[in-house]
């Protein structure tokens, strides 16, 4: 069982962070594909 | 099966596929374009192996898992996200590159603002910055295969020597063949090896509340020695160095259609994604399984605590990955090195295309130069110099100097403007390191800053 304190609040920032600069070239990507087409 | 035997079974798989791979690619009727840039016809699953297998070199998937295991987060915010930061920028430049028909990101840059010198410049800046690069390959490689294989290091550096030559004499088309291959191996190997040793551990909970336990130090994004600003900024620069970085600017000029250039990017994140994740997973769990391991480098200490912790199969999984790594960003910037020595450099020889009998001496010049530039890595590789890292985190931000602003900030170039700003930037980046001692990526900032406002001259009025 996880203990919350484990995962104190500035990890979870740092793992969504990170979720959203790997997500971010995704969708920005697509963005402009579909913007020049 | 002894564990050595099954080690040089899957070394001499691996050498196989690869002579197998990459001497397909090998071609009789070829050229400077289809050399350097793959003819501009490299589809999209090749892109998105050569990309990523470029991407992660010995020093992510090594470099970072030591970091993260003697460190803890700060190395996942400091580097990791950093590192991310230049891949969500790169998107942005696809239309740019596409629209030149330059074969070097330093021809791009002379011809984008109409001078030589800055050609020749930057050529100078990534000729430095990759042989210096491709040392930390090399020692990566070598010691992991002398431990695999139980020969000394010498010889086994004299091996990826050999690997990264063969696949870099075929140009673009062979690298991106083997990086395809490489690619699998790292992304099987840390994925193997992460569930291995989070099933070990227990799960990811249970490694943070052992780490909250033992070493409540290692779960902060920032350590005492490097504070919250120090570590942002690293982070910024870092991101910056990446996103200017020809390695990845010069696949997006090689790709088929600008649509694969975009494709490549998107695919690329999620996979990257993905391995750093799992070696997130691998450095933390490490260390809760086994704390403290050191060893007179960052190589050894890494197979020593991985064959520890890891059964025979994994472990052999893991070192594979990290030849991998170490193999597919070698010869990218093997070939970028000798491109930026034979084409950029030598202004008779590269400066137009000739007839097929001169282009054939030129791509043999090419090949003498991928020799020579290697021969010179495998020497530097065998001496232990701090200083040779050094100087190659320093180059790594000249060549960040060269090609930020253009690439990312400068929309109408200005003929001949930008020769002063850039010599300018790197000056004060030679002060800010030699006299102030900054850390290189810390004085690439002030320099970029400098750069800008002297090309922007913000203080003139308009017309």
């Amino acid at each position: 069982m996880t203990n919350p304190g484990t995962f104190p609040l500035y990890l979870i920032v740092d793992w969504l962070l990170f979720a959203g600069l790997v997500l971010a070239p995704l969708f920005i990507s697509l963005a402009l594909r579909r913007r020049h087409r | 099966m002894p564990v050595l035997l099954l080690q040089i079974l899957v070394f001499g798989a691996y050498t196989l596929a690869l002579v197998f791979l990459a001497g397909e690619a090998f071609n009789w009727k070829e050229d400077r374009r289809l050399f350097y840039v793959g003819g501009n016809r490299i589809t999209l699953v090749p892109m998105v192996g050569t990309f990523v297998a470029t991407w992660m070199s010995a020093a992510s998937v090594l470099g970072y898992t030591m970091w993260l295991y003697a460190d803890g987060y700060v190395a996942f915010t400091g580097s990791v996200n950093g590192w991310l930061i230049g891949l969500v920028l790169m998107p942005f430049i696809v239309r740019k590159l596409r629209v030149s028909r330059a074969l070097s990101l330093p021809q791009w840059l002379g011809e984008t603002f109409g001078d030589p010198r800055l050609r020749s410049l930057s050529a100078l800046a990534l000729l430095g910055a990759y042989t210096f690069y491709m040392v930390i390959q090399f020692r990566a490689f070598g010691t992991i295969v002398a431990s695999l294989l139980d020969i000394k290091i010498l010889v086994a550096s004299a091996l990826v020597y050999l690997f990264v030559l063969y696949t870099t004499f075929g140009g673009l088309p062979s690298v991106a063949r083997s990086d395809t291959l490489n690619l699998s191996l790292i992304v099987g190997g840390v994925t193997l090896a992460a569930a291995t040793l989070l099933g070990k551990a227990g799960s990811l909970g249970a490694v943070h509340a052992a780490l909250a336990e033992r070493a409540p130090g290692m779960l902060h994004p920032w350590t005492e020695g490097w504070s919250p600003l120090v570590t942002t900024l690293m982070m910024l620069s870092w991101g910056l160095g990446v996103a200017a970085n020809p390695q990845y600017a010069i696949r997006l000029l090689s790709a088929r259609t600008t649509r694969d250039a975009y494709n490549t990017l998107a695919l690329s994140s999620l996979i990257i994604g993905l391995i750093y994740a799992g070696l997130t997973v691998l450095g933390l769990s490490a260390f809760v399984l086994l704390p403290n391991v050191s060893a007179a480098s960052d190589e050894l200490a890494f197979t020593r605590l991985f064959s520890a912790v890891l059964p025979p199969v994994p472990a052999i999984g893991l070192f594979l990955a990290v030849l991998a790594a170490a193999v597919s960003t070698a010869n990218s910037q093997l070939l970028l090195a000798a491109c930026s020595l034979c084409y950029d450099l030598s202004p008779r020889e590269g400066r137009n295309r000739g007839d097929l009998v001169t282009e054939d001496r030129f791509l043999f010049r090419n090949r003498i130069a991928i020799a020579a530039i290697a021969t010179a890595t495998l020497i530097l590789s065998q001496f232990r110099m701090p200083g040779v890292l050094l100087i190659g985190r320093y180059s790594w931000t000249v060549v960040a100097i060269c090609f930020f602003l253009p690439l990312y900030v400068i929309r109408n170039p200005r003929p001949r403007g930008l020769f002063v700003p850039l010599s300018a930037a790197l000056l004060l980046h030679l002060f800010l390191t030699v006299f102030i001692r900054l850390l290189p990526e810390l004085a690439l900032l002030p320099a970029l800053a400098l750069e800008g406002l002297l090309y922007f001259r913000p203080w003139r009025k308009q017309p």
